[in-house]
């Protein structure tokens, strides 16, 4: 084994090392939105251009926080989104035949909270929030 | 299952390999099959390991850690020219990534990696590149983009061990 070859392998293996200590884009955004530092939009909007468009960025990182991170999200049926936050009403629905929930965190979203049927209105923007999270998942640079 | 490269030796395809060889892996996974070949190459030879994935790259560092001829590189191996100043011109390249686009990746990376009368392997996978067609018909098509810049020196059916796959040597041009 010459030099070049051994050079080499010392590089890539300290930078493969580095590039794995690394945490992943979803972490530093999370880790960024609980200690509110505000640069966590700018991260946001990079990180999912058509989920901030539609719901802001601040309920777009709640989504993801919930879900713990985007792909989780954009591996979600929209119905689960629908009740993502009301974990505790939608078991007890389950368990003890209760009424099951209408919205979990996407409550927090005006068109939600000022439409009359309150329900409708959460499961259509369930559906396009599920639909803005594949496709940011799926940019060409995710593969 | 075993690997794809032990089940090609078991159907007694003969591997162009040589001690002292250097060696491109893409897909290496968790290194089981790229130790196998830094066995082969011998202490003279060198394997570079590449994968996409943290997950299983983490793995591979160990591996990597243990064999002195192998090291690991985090790239996508869609994009050469992210890595084309972490390795250098190899005398094979062995490919073993199951996606749609696998036969143009191995060609990107021929074009720019191998030199010249180098070999190259490439495990198809024939349902990720079309699930509707038959295996021979996707054999057909890949071929015939093959055959553009290489030289198919033999293909291997890997049934039973591994469906629906083949093993396929080029020589570069």
């Amino acid at each position: 084994m010459n030099e070049t070859l051994k050079r080499l392998r010392i590089l890539n293996l300290e930078e493969t090392k580095q590039k794995l200590k690394q945490p992943s884009d979803d972490n530093i955004l999370i880790q960024k939105y609980k200690t509110k530092d505000h640069s966590y939009k700018e991260l946001a909007r990079r990180l999912a251009p058509n989920l901030t468009t539609l719901i802001g960025e601040e309920l777009a990182t709640e989504l993801i926080i919930t879900a713990k991170s985007l792909q989780k999200l954009a591996f979600m049926t929209s119905s689960k989104i629908q009740v993502l936050g009301a974990e505790a009403a939608l078991f007890r629905h389950l368990k003890e035949k209760t009424k099951p929930p209408k919205h979990g965190i996407i409550f927090n979203h005006p068109s939600v909270q000022e439409a009359e049927n309150k329900g409708k209105a959460a499961r259509k923007l369930s559906a396009k929030i599920s639909i803005a999270a594949k496709k940011d998942y799926f940019r060409a640079s995710n593969g | 299952m075993i690997s794809k490269l032990i089940a090609a030796m078991k159907k007694g395809t003969i591997i162009p390999l040589s001690k002292g060889d250097v060696v491109l892996y893409l897909g290496a996974s968790h290194g089981v099959t790229p130790e196998i070949i830094a066995e082969l190459v011998g202490e003279e030879g060198f394997v570079f390991c590449l994968d996409v994935a943290p997950d299983v790259v983490r793995k591979l560092v160990e591996v990597c850690e243990k064999h002195e001829n192998m090291c690991p590189l985090l790239f996508d191996a869609n994009k050469p020219e992210e890595y084309s100043d972490k390795i250098t011109e190899v005398d094979m390249i062995y490919q073993d990534i199951t996606q749609k686009s696998q036969v143009d990746i191995f060609l990107k990376n021929i074009a720019r990696f191998l030199k010249r009368g180098g070999f190259a392997i490439i495990a198809l996978k024939t349902k990720s590149i079309d699930s509707v067609k038959g295996k021979e018909e996707v054999l057909e098509t890949v071929k015939k983009e093959l055959e553009k810049g290489l030289r198919i020196v033999s293909i291997t059916d890997l049934d039973p061990y591994h469906k629906d796959h083949y093993f396929i040597i080029c020589r570069k041009k």
